[in-house]
């Protein structure tokens, strides 16, 4: 027998006493493991679905002005239109911070002869359209290519049209392909259409009336990539938005704020547990390192004894605590963050979490068992 | 030094704080152990006969006065080495048994043995022998629990001389016992004795006294007596 195998026959056959340390354990590192986790995901949740959320740079031409107004920028009303051109796209996702940006959306807004009224029709590119706007619920198929049309709802309810039905633009004939369902904006009174066909029923080739931009920048602030924007372009006002993104990140940051606070106070309370719980399982155990004493167990024995247990039960609490601590993310993060979060095991946070487990369990037995281990053996036996 | 003197008290004083009265628990004690002696310390409660063992054991730093064991003054060692000593020399039987719960015999037995060297076989042959020499080799693996008071004090006893000591120390050792279990404990004590063991055994129990070769009578913390009974 080593003095070490005492401790664990001890933990082995004393299950109960073992498991509300384990469960301080536990409940000091899940906690910070959850909060942790929640937050991170969250973040990281955000930066991924950033075009799930909407555009926060809007670029438009310098000298434009606007009567026709789509999301609070318009066209017509100048003699001197001035357009932004297709490979201002190309320059928009090369600029030096293009790793940020998830969507680039191009539009031009043309008011064309619909069925025999003066409609504004907007070109857009229907895949990133698409990602810029998960919102966007629509009856019928989704529009793909140069012969679909997306109507607005009230455009719909206005021409009568509906998913299927043929439609006369510009003396061409195309399709509705579907049906917005009302989003009260000015989206419902819109046509959208493949950027490529109103470019040529418009005349405008090659031209561009504005262009949306969706980026996120989790360590840099969105004005850089403004910057980098109006630097690429110069007869581009590039401008941020994003009003949408800006609260949902003020959410998860005051969030993170609560969190922390959260974990600080859970991390306190189970490290109390384990504290009391150690130094009751030491008290307890008084007249047994009293035995150990007169047996001939030097002081570094019984320490040995001690900081045995705490380090297996540290071991366990931690990967348990871990392990809940992920689950309790799970759980927590989409309920609070109110989008689906993907929370992933972390193995230099579960590392971290099982070192801080047995510091804490450490720490907390270390100074119970120096104090019984001083004790004189007579003193320690009369202990009851 | 008479060269059987095992054990020599020199003046022990003990003072302990009870309250803010200050006892006198033992006042100067003079007191020689031969080799293979088996000594009864006998006197009422409060006489002070615990306290002796336990600073006689090495366990008890006397408020004055020394302990030469085999000529070295144990009050005189760092309380590690203390404990070293207590390994090496001795060996204790106390009247709660004092056996670790959560340990079968047999890993009661070996616990003096787990801070040694010895390799595991060896530690469990020796305590597997000691069991079978106190009646219990049958019941190795049993916990405290499942043990009779009579088989848990053989225990101890085995864990005291399992280590083979010179000394060992027993306190009480019939005290929780009935009386027909008490004698077959003293007859193993006194067995043991005959192997040339040297027992101090405190006791209240003038039964006892027949098993033994010495009597120390104590009274107030001073030794009041003492009588050579073979």
């Amino acid at each position: 027998m080593r003095v070490d195998s005492i401790a664990l026959k001890n933990m082995a056959r004393r299950p109960s006493k073992s498991f509300f340390i384990v469960l301080g354990i536990m409940l000091a590192v899940g906690a910070i493991v959850t909060m942790y986790t929640a937050v991170n995901s969250m973040h990281m949740e955000f930066a991924d679905r950033f075009d799930e959320i909407g555009a926060n740079i809007m670029v438009v031409p310098k000298t434009q002005e606007f009567t026709l107004s789509y999301g609070g920028v318009s066209i017509r009303g100048s003699s001197d239109l001035t357009y932004l051109v297709n490979d201002d796209v190309v320059r928009i996702n090369t600029i030096p911070n293009s790793d940020n940006i998830a969507t680039v959306a191009p539009k031009l807004l043309a008011p064309l002869d619909v069925m025999g009224r003066k409609l504004v029709v907007v070109g857009v590119d229907f895949p990133q359209e698409l990602a810029l706007k998960p919102w966007w619920d629509y009856q019928g198929n989704t529009p793909r290519g140069v012969m679909d049309v997306l109507l607005g709802a009230d455009t719909a309810r206005i021409l009568g049209l509906a998913p299927g039905d043929p439609l006369v633009i510009a003396g061409e004939e195309f399709r509705v392909t579907g049906v917005l369902h009302p989003q009260g904006s000015e989206e419902d009174g819109l046509i959208f259409m493949q950027l490529l066909a109103v470019q040529r029923l418009a005349g405008l080739e090659d031209k561009l009336s504005l262009i949306e931009v969706a980026a996120y920048c989790t360590t840099c602030p969105i004005e850089e990539i403004v910057a980098d924007i109006n630097d690429a372009i110069h007869y581009a006002q590039a401008t941020a938005l994003g009003e949408a993104v800006q609260a949902r990140a003020q959410v998860v940051d005051s969030f993170t704020n609560f969190t922390y606070a959260v974990a600080a106070v859970v991390f306190f309370i189970g490290s109390m547990l384990v504290l009391v719980t150690m130094i009751g399982s030491v008290k307890e155990r008084t007249r047994e390192i009293g035995i150990f004493r007169a047996l001939g167990f030097r002081q570094s024995s019984i320490m040995e004894i001690f900081l045995t247990e705490a380090l297996v039960l540290g071991v366990i609490g931690g990967i348990l605590g871990y392990g809940a601590g992920v689950l309790a993310a799970r759980i927590l993060a989409p309920v609070i963050a109110g989008i689906e979060v993907a929370v992933e095991p972390n193995p230099i946070l579960g590392g971290s979490t099982i070192i801080l487990a047995i510091a804490l369990s450490l720490l907390a037995s270390a100074y119970p068992a120096v104090k019984a281990a001083k004790l004189d053996p007579v003193e320690a036996m009369r202990h009851i | 030094m008479d060269k059987t003197t095992l054990i020599n008290a020199i003046k022990i004083l003990k003072k302990y704080q009870s309250g803010s009265e200050q006892v006198t628990a033992l006042g100067g004690i003079e007191l020689k152990v031969g080799k293979g002696e088996f000594l009864a310390l006998m006197g009422p409660s409060g006489s002070g006969k615990s306290t002796l063992l336990t600073i006689l054991g090495a366990l008890n730093p006397p408020t004055s006065g020394s302990v030469i064991i085999d000529d070295i003054d144990v009050y005189k060692l760092s309380s590690e080495r203390r404990a070293d000593f207590r390994s090496a020399y001795m060996g204790f039987v106390f009247q709660q048994f004092h056996l670790i719960s959560y340990l079968t015999a047999v890993e009661n037995v070996m616990l003096p043995l787990a801070i040694s060297n010895k390799p595991h076989h060896e530690q469990l042959n020796m305590a597997k022998q000691v069991l079978d020499k106190v009646g219990l080799g049958n019941k190795l693996n049993r916990l405290p629990n499942q043990l009779s008071g009579g088989e848990q004090e053989r225990v101890a006893i085995a864990r005291a001389i399992v280590n083979e000591p010179p000394i060992v120390f027993a306190d009480e050792p019939t005290g929780a016992l009935d009386v027909k279990t008490g004698i077959e404990i003293m007859k193993l004590f006194q067995q043991l004795n005959g192997e040339g063991l040297t027992i101090i055994m405190v006791t209240h129990n003038p039964e006892n006294l027949d098993y033994v070769k010495r009597t120390v009578y104590m009274r107030d913390g001073i030794i009041e007596g003492e009588q050579q009974l073979s």
